[in-house]
């Protein structure tokens, strides 16, 4: 039997930029049928991910051209773009509220979407029809999302564009953008009111990527708490990226039928 | 972050992930938490109706669009 050694988990795990330790990688052999298979697989996965981008939910606004100033969002808030040249563009929404708030802060929850092309300019991201469509950015956009959101939250979403996810840079690059965003001469220039921000409640929102990433970037403890779904880390947690996690609040999402059909595979060259 | 070293050595990655991997990172999480402060919203099926080969990797837009986190958040 031909031996080949399949590398799950092909990105550098988590916490080698926070916590210092050694990447761990998961090896088990398989034949050459297995292989075949897992080729066939890997097609699957990349249809599925297409077919994410293709069913998802029925246009109820268009967005302006790339490029707009703002989007305004009847009744609701307003959603401007934002670029830091040395890290990330993103979209960043204002509740509507945070204009008359009485110096009420208001907490930011940053969204960390999960993989995709994402070759168009950041307002993909808030696109109905696009391949981040139903996550946050998208529903806000569109005036879908509960007022429970819209209503409480500055929302942060950065995008890497040109790169499937942010997991293919390092983590410092992500935590920059985050900083630039809610600083006076970053975000703060470019329009973003970074006096209503409350730095007390910064919390964290990923999906499937962006959820494996958002953990990881918890154990930096700088943020309140957490939405994760979809996680990926196919290992176990070291201990301390464990302690890092204590005590922090988290809600975890995932559906008992998601990855039933693909895994997450690379292959060893 | 890809290990500089060892990138070229992948030809792809493809991030589809089953539901095992939170399984045990609750699992985890629980076990040290001095305090309970982990939910876990672990569905049978996929709520949003998906089918095919994106059954169940939709989880994304089952939490975005649940007022419940937003509320649990403010409560944090």
């Amino acid at each position: 039997m031909i031996l080949k050694t399949i590398l799950l988990f092909g990105v550098a795990p988590p916490y080698i930029n926070a916590l210092a330790l050694k990447p761990i990688f998961f090896t088990k052999p398989i034949s050459t049928k297995s292989l075949k298979e897992s080729e066939e697989r890997r097609f699957n996965c990349c249809s599925r991910r297409a077919l994410i981008s293709s069913v998802l939910v029925p246009a109820v606004i268009s967005l302006q051209a790339p490029h707009s100033q703002a989007k305004i969002i009847e009744g609701q808030g307003s959603m401007i773009e934002i670029n830091d040249p040395d890290t990330y563009s993103g979209l960043v929404y204002v509740p509507k509220s945070a204009s008359n708030n009485n110096g009420k802060k208001l907490p930011i929850l940053f969204v960390l979407h999960g993989a995709g092309k994402n070759e168009k300019d950041v307002w993909n991201l808030a696109n109905v029809n696009g391949e981040h469509a139903g996550l946050i950015p998208s529903l806000l956009a569109s005036g879908q999302a509960p007022p429970e959101l819209y209503e409480n939250f500055i929302v942060v979403a950065p995008y890497s564009k040109d790169k499937a996810s942010f997991y293919e840079e390092p983590r410092s690059k992500l935590l920059q953008f985050m900083r630039f965003a809610i600083s006076a001469d970053g975000g703060g220039a470019q329009g973003v009111d970074v006096n209503i921000i409350d730095l007390d409640r910064k919390f964290l929102f990923g999906f499937s990527d962006g959820a494996t990433l958002g953990v990881e970037i918890m154990t930096t403890r700088k943020f309140a708490g957490g939405v994760f779904a979809a996680y990926g880390f196919t290992g176990r947690l070291p201990k301390l990226a464990l302690e890092r996690l204590k005590g922090l609040p988290m809600w975890i999402f995932h559906s008992a039928d998601d990855g039933t059909q693909c895994s997450f595979i690379s292959f060893a060259g | 972050m890809r290990n500089a070293d060892l990138s070229h050595h992948f030809l792809f990655s493809i991030v589809i992930f089953p539901v095992a991997c939170s399984d045990q990172l609750v699992r985890d999480l629980r076990a040290d938490a001095q305090e309970n402060k982990i939910v876990y919203s672990r569905f049978d099926k996929d709520q949003e109706g998906f089918e095919g080969s994106v059954k169940g990797h939709s989880t994304g837009i089952t939490a975005s669009k649940d007022k419940e986190i937003y509320k649990w958040l403010l409560s944090l």
